[in-house]
């Protein structure tokens, strides 16, 4: 083990060698070392060798229309990258009917009278907690109103990225092409 | 120091579109190269190269200028192979376990045609990320800090794989020249 940490060390040692970023002391060093190691001389041929050939890679060539295929495809990218009409349309219905749905629980008046959590309901044998603990009042009207709030927000954003978004882009689009 | 690309890049940005032709054509080779390296395919390498050059188109506003444009649109290219990738199904190699197998037919005279063939092989057995270093490091030659800049590896990271992964190419080449002196 001592040895293979040893030559993975000079391999590096090497490398730097031939990308010829080793400092100035070590590199001296080194040569000195070569000079004298057959070994060491042999290895750095075998390096040499690899960095040659990695230097002679050559780029992979893509098809003749790869650049028409790109400025065809420009304004595609647009239309990938917005939500599908009717995923958009079926969220809006959802986020609708979140809200038709909370508004009729709000007006039966469900909400109105105000509750408590009482901790101490959930804490269990043994009881690590000896103090008691305090209740929690819980306004619903407040947070069912918070959520249609939410929801309503929700909905515009669809709304803007399913509707108006796509029809100003299209619109944009046909006045530049006919410019 | 003011990169004329950028001059170009501003026309694109400006709303000369064919400008952009021209950065295309500049970079395609090296873009699908990367992206052939990651995934191994060239038809999908094509599909995502092209991808990722309509991303760069879109987002060329947000291009800042502290490092070269092919440094950033390399990063988009990287990005969009690796995820092309793993929507690739069943087609999974862990890298560094990876074990070099050859053909007999291989077993021919290593002239220097044969060795870059081999090494090709060799290149595509390794890790994933050591291939990516490997590539960009002698492709364009970048320095090991825009490699780190594209990959998002620490330079020192990249640094190690390129040189593990030479280690293992110059290994891989011996036990073939071994190999084909047996034969001899």
């Amino acid at each position: 083990m001592g040895m293979n940490t040893k030559k993975t060390s000079w391999d590096e040692t090497l490398l730097e060698y031939l990308d010829g970023s080793l400092p100035p002391d070590k590199l001296e060093m080194v040569k000195e070392t070569l000079v004298r190691s057959a070994e060491l001389s042999n290895r750095l041929e075998e390096l040499k060798e690899i960095v040659t050939l990695l230097n002679q890679t050559n780029t992979d060539q893509p098809s003749k229309n790869f650049t028409l295929q790109v400025m065809q495809n420009l304004g595609h990218y647009a239309a990938n990258r917005q939500l599908p009409i009717r995923n958009g349309i079926l969220l809006l219905m959802g986020v609708i009917v979140a809200i038709i749905l909370s508004m009729v629980l709000l007006g039966s008046g469900l909400f109105d009278a105000p509750g408590t959590i009482n901790l101490n309901e959930f804490v269990t044998e043994p009881k690590i907690i000896t103090q008691p603990l305090p209740s929690i009042s819980l306004d619903g009207k407040l947070l069912v109103n918070g959520i249609i709030l939410m929801n309503m927000a929700l909905a515009f954003l669809i709304i803007d990225r399913v509707i108006f978004r796509p029809w100003l882009e299209r619109r944009a689009h046909e006045h530049h092409e006919m410019t | 120091m003011t990169d004329p690309e950028f001059a170009l890049i501003d026309g694109i940005v400006a709303g000369n579109q064919q400008g952009y032709a021209e950065l295309v054509n500049r970079y395609k080779n090296y873009a699908f190269t990367l992206a052939n390296k990651i995934l191994g395919n060239r038809a999908e390498a094509e599909e995502a190269a092209q991808d990722a050059f309509i991303k760069a188109y879109h987002h060329l506003g947000a291009f800042k200028r502290d490092s070269r444009f092919s440094t950033w649109l390399y990063r988009i290219v990287f990005n969009t192979a690796i995820s092309y990738k793993r929507k690739q199904k069943g087609h999974h190699q862990s890298i560094e376990s990876a074990i070099i197998e050859y053909q007999a037919e291989d077993t021919g005279m290593l002239e220097r045609q044969d060795k870059k063939k081999y090494l090709d092989k060799a290149i595509n057995q390794l890790s994933e990320a050591d291939k990516i270093a490997i590539t960009l490091f002698y492709l364009q030659e970048f320095s090991l800090e825009e490699i780190a800049g594209i990959t998002g590896m620490p330079a020192n990271t990249v640094k190690v794989r390129i040189h593990r992964a030479r280690i293992r190419l110059a290994e891989e080449l011996k036990r073939l020249l071994k190999k084909e002196a047996l034969t001899l």
